[in-house]
């Protein structure tokens, strides 16, 4: 078992949905965000064009954040899914650093949203387990995965460009995706063995 | 195309002092050791032994600041498995192990502490000074592991960063003790300026060769390396590293060697040594705040 995306770039039109998703998923304060889309240009006039990549934590096999993470505090579950235990977490950010796909951030302060003198009982209960200074990210909403529903991010994709699944059952929607379009990784030469595949537009 | 030309936010000036501090501290335990092990410069080198030990212990302190909460530091050794992945965790105990034993060798150097069973002339004693200094080697390589690791950032991901910052942590080590010996006149005279003088003379020699390898070699290694390098060549790197902190150092003790007169070589090696803690400093600052992250997609 090993969860995984797929990310059908054809199909993204840079709406950004996903990212407000996980924003209201997690209730992530203001300035962190566990999910983005990059924006950048390709080609040359004519026939250039605007192009997104959404970018999540890439859940890697080979994660270069847990391999130079001092404390044990990023750990991998058998089914895949790179997390970050808070109660472990130093703050060191050498994980910040070393994650190639710039999929984690320092929680250097938790703010309120719009000036708010204090934190909505929403924003409260969502933030219970964040501890300031320390390394937070994308988790591939395990809290829903355990209730069988999908993560915030595919299940809100209005263009359907996310699927997610199974990558070591070679029959699921996700590694069929993979195989007849021949998804992508980013940074393959890098060898973090990433599970967040793409498909290029 | 270079569109991400901002260096890293993440380590700031904690991790820069942290840098300089440990490769100054270990140069500075190193060349002590060695003077009292061939029993030259004794009232210089045992202050030098000890100062060595405590200024890897601030560099060391600087690393909780680091954290924000120093209260959280206490998890780091909490784990003994990340010891065979991360290079932090190792460089820890190095350090820790490193101020311990660099402190345990030289204490008994002063007479307050004489009631200790060993000092640098007993067996024990000797065994504790070689076996920190080989550590005070780690400690000046280990801040090069540390960044040379993060293969997001180019401008660190090569080898050629560890033996940099080694050389320049001996550099800096090296031009603290002259900096030392000058309130000592009686013990160093001009010849002893003058040798040390020499050594550090051939290590800005090594480290000249060792950046400018540094430099080049990341210049020519991809699109994110290049505009770290462009990032790096400020005024400041190339003033107050290349120029201020090497070649006129380099300059000095080169033509100190010929001057005999000690008030004026002690003025001189002064405002040397002066100058390499100062482009030392700068040289990490660089380095550190330089690194472009590569471009994920």
């Amino acid at each position: 078992m090993r969860y995984g995306m797929v990310i059908d770039l054809k199909r993204c039109a840079g709406c950004n949905s996903c990212t407000v998703a996980c924003r209201a998923e997690k209730g992530t304060p203001p300035g962190i965000l566990y999910h983005r889309v990059e924006k950048y240009e390709s080609g040359k006039y004519p026939a250039a064009r605007m192009q997104f990549r959404p970018i999540p934590c890439m859940h890697c096999q080979e994660p270069a954040c847990l391999e130079v993470c001092p404390t044990g505090a990023t750990y991998k579950r058998d089914d895949g899914i790179v997390l970050v235990d808070h109660n472990k977490c130093m703050g060191c950010r050498y994980c910040v650093l070393a994650c190639p796909y710039e999929a984690r951030q320092t929680l250097r302060r938790i703010d309120n949203y719009y000036g708010m003198a204090a934190r909505t009982p929403y924003e409260m209960l969502k933030q219970k387990d964040l501890d300031k200074g320390t390394a937070v990210k994308c988790d591939f909403c395990v809290e829903r995965l355990e209730k069988g529903r999908l993560p915030a991010c595919v299940e809100t994709c209005p263009s359907q460009a996310r699927y997610f699944g199974d990558l070591d059952d070679p029959e699921s929607e996700v590694s069929e995706l993979i195989a007849v379009n021949r998804g992508i990784v980013l940074r393959e030469e890098l060898g973090t063995k990433p599970s967040v595949y793409y498909i290029n537009g | 195309m270079i569109d991400q030309t901002e260096g890293q936010k993440e380590w700031g000036w904690f991790i820069v002092l942290y840098v300089f501090l440990a490769g100054l501290g270990g140069g500075a335990f190193l060349f002590s050791f060695i003077l009292i092990y061939f029993d030259k410069y004794f009232a210089v080198a045992r202050i030098g032994a000890l100062v060595g030990p405590l200024v890897v212990l601030i560099g060391s302190g600087m690393l909780l600041f680091d954290l924000g909460s120093a209260t959280r530091a206490y998890r780091l050794f909490t784990t003994a498995a990340t010891l065979l992945s991360s290079w932090m965790i190792r460089g820890a105990w190095i350090l820790t192990a490193f101020i311990l034993l660099g402190l345990a060798y030289a204490l008994p150097l002063f007479s307050w502490f004489s009631w200790l069973p060993w000092n640098q002339a007993s067996g024990f004693g000797q065994g504790l000074g070689m076996v920190a200094a080989l550590l005070a080697l780690v400690v000046a390589v280990y801040p090069g592991l540390l960044l040379g690791v993060i293969k997001s950032i180019p401008l660190w991901n090569t080898s050629a960063l560890p033996p940099l910052f080694f050389l320049s942590g001996m550099d800096t080590g090296l031009a603290t003790l002259v900096l030392m010996s000058l309130a000592f006149p009686s013990v160093v005279q001009a010849d002893g300026l003058h040798l040390l003088g020499a050594i550090d003379a051939g290590l800005i020699v090594l480290l000249l060769i060792a950046l400018g390898a540094y430099i080049e070699i990341v210049r020519q290694t991809g699109v994110t390396a290049a505009a770290s390098i462009h990032l790096l060549k400020t005024p400041l790197f190339i003033g107050g590293v290349v120029i201020a902190g090497l070649l006129l150092p380099l300059a000095i003790f080169i033509c100190g060697a010929y001057v005999s007169d000690v008030a004026s070589v002690r003025l001189m090696h002064g405002t040397a040594s002066v100058l390499i803690l100062c482009g030392g400093l700068l040289l990490r600052l660089s380095v550190i705040k330089s690194g472009v992250r590569i471009i994920v997609r």
